[in-house]
């Protein structure tokens, strides 16, 4: 009994692990099948499209950092000063979700000990398939 | 390798935040770098309305300067980071009050959700070797995907109460201890409570009655797996193991039930 569940829990986990891993995948390969110019680019709406990755991997925070060789420092700050609009452009979204987000949160949110959101959603294939073809939709 | 970052511009930019009506600092650093070559940090989601949104050096955090080697020099996999706000002998200078205090930017402080383990799954962002050497099919060999260009890091951080509880299915027995360990010396406890799993505390919590009924699974044998797409975990860095354990409440509740 205890070791068929402890399985089932275990297999869980790795599928739920598996599953992120494979949508962290699909969001990196969105980006790079789009931009060359790196270090020198700016993904637009990034905060909705990490922000999907965000959501689908229960992930605090999605960052991306990238490598800037020495010669290119001062074109990259320059670079990124010029191009700092996804700050402005992600707090104006996030302010804009507040209200669906607090309604969610009003919803899901779990009294359980602990507290949490109710993850009643085991479907883990659905919600891939879900989430890739949500990243994949329309060019960056 | 010295991960050198100086500041030499603060730019603050107020904003009035709406909804306290308060007046929120948006501070925006450059950077300079004594060792040739940096990491900045660039897009994030969600920003959030304090400290700097852009161009902190990735090269001082040490677990992902780490995972920058393997996958520069080794392999182009996941990287899982050690625990951020737990001690571990891989980073001597891991600051867990720091950490906390970040990690509170994004969950709040007001419970202690913001102490709970939490980590990274770096990812490597690869050039498109295609774009580059499609046409000259002369310098695209079988070995060109394997030339480790890799342009930058996507870093997914993440609660690992979060990842334990994310598809976790409410039939899961009520009790069940899991203990989440690392090859950096970190190890970590929940138990399964109201259908998700609780954090315990560091170190290995449970009940050694149980010892016989440990159940054991490390998250590289994923690689094992039908992988249907994505880069399996890298062999290299910390390797995790979850170990699960009855518990005497479970066991409670297991008699309980066939008693009713």
């Amino acid at each position: 009994m205890y070791i068929e569940e402890s399985h089932k829990v275990l297999d869980t986990i790795g599928e739920t692990f598996h599953g992120t891993l494979g949508a962290i995948d699909s969001f990196v390969l969105a980006i790079t099948a789009h931009f060359v110019t790196w270090p020198f680019v700016t993904v637009p709406n990034f905060s909705i499209r990490a922000g999907k990755l965000r959501e689908f991997s229960k992930a605090v925070v999605v960052t991306s950092y990238y490598f800037v060789d020495e010669d290119q420092r001062l074109e990259w700050d320059n670079y990124s000063k010029a191009n700092d609009f996804w700050v402005e452009d992600g707090i104006e979204k996030q302010e804009n979700n507040l209200v669906l987000q607090e309604t969610i949160l009003n919803k899901n949110y779990s009294t359980a000990e602990g507290g949490g959101y109710d993850y009643d959603t085991p479907n883990l294939t659905e919600n891939v398939s879900f989430m890739v073809s949500n990243l994949l939709v329309g060019s960056l | 390798m010295i991960y050198c970052m100086k500041v030499y511009t603060v730019i603050a930019m107020r904003r009035k935040n709406t909804h306290t009506n308060t007046p929120t600092i948006y501070i925006f650093l450059s950077f300079f770098y004594s060792n040739g070559f940096a990491q900045p940090r660039w897009q994030q989601t969600p920003v959030v309305p304090v400290g700097s949104p852009y161009n902190w050096d990735g090269f001082q955090y040490k677990a992902l300067a780490n995972a920058w080697d393997i996958f520069r020099h080794h392999e182009t996999l996941a990287v899982i980071g050690y625990g951020r706000n737990i001690p571990t002998s891989e980073d001597p200078d891991l600051n867990v009050e720091e950490n906390n205090q970040y990690i509170a930017l994004y969950v709040g402080n007001e419970t202690s959700h913001h102490t709970e383990p939490f980590a990274d799954i770096f990812y490597p962002i690869m050039r498109n070797i295609h774009d580059e050497t499609i046409h000259d099919e002369t310098t695209l060999d079988s070995n060109s995907s394997l030339t480790n260009d890799v342009v930058g890091i996507l870093s997914v951080t993440f609660r690992w109460s979060d990842l334990l509880s994310k598809y976790a299915i409410s039939e899961f027995p009520e009790g069940l201890m899991i203990v989440v360990e690392n090859s950096c010396n970190q190890t970590f406890t929940y138990t399964w409570s109201h259908h998700r799993a609780v954090y315990l505390g560091s170190g290995d919590l449970h009940e050694s009655a149980f010892n016989h009924l440990k159940q054991a699974f490390s998250l590289s044998d994923v690689r094992e797996s039908d992988w249907h797409t994505g880069e399996p975990p890298s062999t290299k860095g910390c390797q995790y193991v979850i170990d699960t354990y009855p518990s005497y409440i479970m066991l409670e509740k297991y008699h309980s039930s066939k008693t009713r």
